[in-house]
């Protein structure tokens, strides 16, 4: 909550200081150890599609972490149960990152893995733990989604084969 | 590359600027009984296909959605 809104309701642009979790305490040990908590300021920048499957090479080993909701998973079949949130933090050459935020062919040593611990064992597996050399090879586009639209007083949901036909520009910067 | 609306950033106001000439002709008519045509203003609701990019300090942040609404 961010001065007592939800952070998914607020519009771009918007700021301000976080003044809950309304959460768990596994989620709220992941957003600690992204570096929010109470009191944190923060900008909501932008909201962007959800990225697709990222493939990196961890110990020499190719691995492609599956996007579900902005978090990364070493497989499809395993978030069926679950909707994590985990968060994979890199020493990247800008410092401590996300892997959304690693570039393509950017190489850096896993620091920290935030997730809670079924999701942990299944990480170990990969080889994704503190220490592990990764480098980001390539980034695939989601695969696509259907997209609820305002247009005036009117809510469409177009299918995705409607989406990519659409062309579309910003009104401002 | 025009940007499409399936690449187009979430909850930002956009204007069409054309329609794909590979739609089919359903899809004509559904878009236009919509009222989606060139010049309509529009908006995606971000509910589940975004990611947050928030900035903190000087240091940029994403959510996915599922973590901005709490779950993990």
């Amino acid at each position: 909550m961010i001065e007592g809104e939800r952070l998914t309701n607020l519009r771009p642009g918007a700021s301000g200081q976080i003044s809950a979790f309304e959460s768990g305490h596994e989620a709220y040990q992941v957003y600690k150890g992204i570096g929010l908590e109470k009191d944190t300021e923060i900008v909501l920048k932008k909201y962007l599609p959800c990225t697709g499957p990222t493939f990196v090479l961890i110990q020499n080993q190719h691995v492609v972490l599956t996007c579900w909701e902005g978090s990364f998973l070493p497989n499809r079949d395993f978030y069926k149960d679950h909707l994590p949130g985990a968060a994979i933090l890199v020493q990247g050459k800008n410092g401590s990152t996300q892997i959304p935020l690693l570039a393509v062919g950017e190489a850096g040593v896993i620091t920290q893995v935030l997730a809670n611990g079924t999701h942990l064992e299944e990480f170990d597996r990969h080889w994704i733990k503190p220490d592990s050399e990764l480098k980001l090879l390539q980034r695939l586009e989601r695969d696509p989604v259907p997209l609820l639209v305002r247009a005036g007083e009117g809510e469409h949901l177009l299918g995705c084969h409607l989406t990519n036909k659409i062309y579309v520009e910003y009104l401002k910067a | 590359m025009k940007l499409t609306l399936k690449d187009a950033e979430r909850e930002r106001a956009l204007r069409v600027t054309g329609l794909s000439e590979h739609l089919c002709e359903f899809g004509n008519n559904l878009l236009a009984d919509f009222g989606i045509k060139e010049g309509v203003i529009l908006e995606i609701d971000p509910g589940f296909v975004s990611e947050d990019v928030l900035e903190v300090g000087d240091r940029p942040l994403i959510l996915g959605y599922v973590l901005a609404m709490g779950g993990a």
